[in-house]
């Protein structure tokens, strides 16, 4: 097996194409409410070409069953979740100019839409609340400097309200993010994000959907536009036999008192809010193919005007075996809790999952 | 007696013939004629994109079945061929560094090398032409 198989000249393009797929059963128990799920995954068809020596394209089309669906499986959504071109100008800076994942923490970073690569079955509980997935712009970027390997990114591109198309509005999300790689097969990384959410809804690059926004038309729901502020902090390193991920962010979101003066008034009393999410992943090896985890999840957020209030936590001991490096499998038991007093109340049942993923290569 | 001189002769020789044991280097227009190990190593494992000449860093791999691939992944990594394609794959799928070019054998590896500028291989089984080989400081 090869990643390419490819013999040309160094000025033709070399161009890859690959396939990351997974499909997915799971079975829940919430008191005495019981379910069973077999589902379809996502189709992830990533190409990637260099097309001269310092000009490359990247890109991933999704397509996914649209879960509101449910049983019928008949309609699929079709997404391109990424698509740029880097041009490396030298080892410090690179511009790429495109859809990219917003390089906020490693998992967002890192993973994409691979679950081939996903230490646990799900992505940590941030992504859904806080995490601005894409992003659709000019980033800079800069790897592998100096002894520790510094990285840095920045990127100003469409903001979360903006959709694939348009943006429609002068202001932009500012990303900065930057890392160093202290050993082999380690990250460690810190960032800032910065954006303004309009009519408090977001589009496309969010991933902020389904039961935790204040639904529109609810007495909850503010129609304003929102100051958005995230900051995260990623450390993962992978030695010997252990591998360790940790993902926390801090997320301040409030009114924005440039664009509702009047409103500073009636709302002031919020201020901002003071949103965390914390996930961890241990995972040990054992033997070549076979890793056994443990893995926490928790958030927590109070008076936010995009996301309802809640706290939660989620425990969960899981198994991978990799049959190659393109198919695995994952089992993975999973604890829901959390604490009642907030909009959401906490959750309370039991789930198992089981992931079978792969990547296909031409 | 002959035993324990034999392994103070092993002994003695093991740091002259690490790179015997790890293949010989080559490289086709990278800027230098020589790196260092530690260098030779990190550019296996994806962490250079450019050399210092502008070329392109084109990383040229014998075929994951081969026997090299797993010397050369026990070299770069400390870890199993198995380890060092999930490596690759997990480097190219984030879009931070070009694909490497995988072919069947080191005769291709060789001769990919000769015809392309930028292109760094590893050979262990075949002597490649002095005129391509580099030397580690």
């Amino acid at each position: 097996m090869a990643l390419s198989q490819a013999v040309c000249k160094a000025q033709e393009p070399v161009t890859q194409f690959q396939m990351f797929g997974h499909f997915t059963a799971s079975a829940e128990q919430e008191e005495d409410d019981q379910k069973s799920d077999f589902s379809l995954g996502e189709h992830d068809f990533f190409v990637q070409s260099r097309i001269t020596p310092r000009i490359s394209f990247l890109s991933e089309t999704v397509v996914a069953p649209l879960s509101s669906m449910g049983h019928s499986a008949a309609d699929f959504k079709v997404s391109i979740e990424r698509a740029r071109i880097k041009y490396q100008y030298r080892e410090w800076l690179s511009f790429i100019v495109g859809k990219m994942h917003s390089p906020v923490n490693y998992w967002n970073d890192v993973y994409h839409h691979g679950r081939l690569f996903f230490p646990t079955i799900d992505r940590p509980k941030a992504f859904g609340l806080s995490i601005p997935i894409h992003s659709l712009g000019l980033r800079l970027q800069g790897q592998n400097i100096g002894k520790l390997n510094f990285g840095y990114d920045l990127v100003i591109g469409n903001g979360m309200s903006s959709n694939d198309v348009t943006d429609g509005t002068l202001q932009k999300s500012l990303t900065a993010a930057v890392h160093i790689k202290p050993w082999e097969r380690s990250r460690i990384g810190i960032s800032a994000y910065r954006d303004i959410i309009y009519g408090n809804m977001v589009g496309a690059h969010a991933g902020h959907a389904g039961t935790y926004h204040h639904p529109m038309g609810s007495s909850s729901f503010y129609t304003g536009d929102l100051d958005f502020e995230l900051y995260c902090f990623s450390f993962y390193k992978n030695q010997g036999r252990w591998e360790t991920l940790i993902e926390a962010t801090y997320n301040r979101t409030g009114v924005n008192k440039d664009t509702h003066p009047d409103l500073i008034n009636g709302l002031d009393s919020l201020d901002k809010s003071n949103n965390t999410t914390f996930y961890a992943y241990v995972g040990r090896k054992f033997g070549e193919r076979n890793r056994l985890y443990l893995l926490f999840d928790h958030s927590h957020y109070q008076d936010d005007l995009h996301i309802k209030s809640h706290q939660q936590f989620k425990f969960g001991l899981g198994h991978q075996h990799e049959f190659s490096p393109f198919f695995k499998s994952q089992v993975q038991v999973e604890r829901y809790t959390g604490s009642d007093g907030y909009l959401i109340p906490g959750d309370n049942k039991w789930e198992v999952k089981l992931r079978i993923a792969y990547c296909l290569i031409g | 007696m002959k035993q324990l001189l034999l392994l103070l002769l092993l002994a003695a020789t093991t740091p002259l013939l690490s790179w015997a044991q790890n293949g010989v280097p080559i490289g086709n227009d990278i800027g230098t004629e020589s790196l260092t190990d530690k260098k030779l190593k990190s550019i296996f494992l994806g962490n250079k994109s450019l050399w210092n000449n502008g070329n392109n860093v084109i990383v040229v791999l014998p075929s994951s079945n081969s026997s090299s691939f797993e010397s050369l992944a026990e070299w770069a990594l400390g870890l199993s061929g198995f380890e060092y394609q999930k490596h690759w794959l997990s480097l190219v799928f984030q879009g931070r560094i070009n694909a490497p070019v995988f072919l069947k054998d080191e005769a291709e590896v060789i001769e990919y090398v000769a015809n392309h500028p930028g292109a760094i291989g590893i050979i262990y089984s075949s002597t490649p032409p002095e005129g391509l080989q580099l030397t580690v400081k």
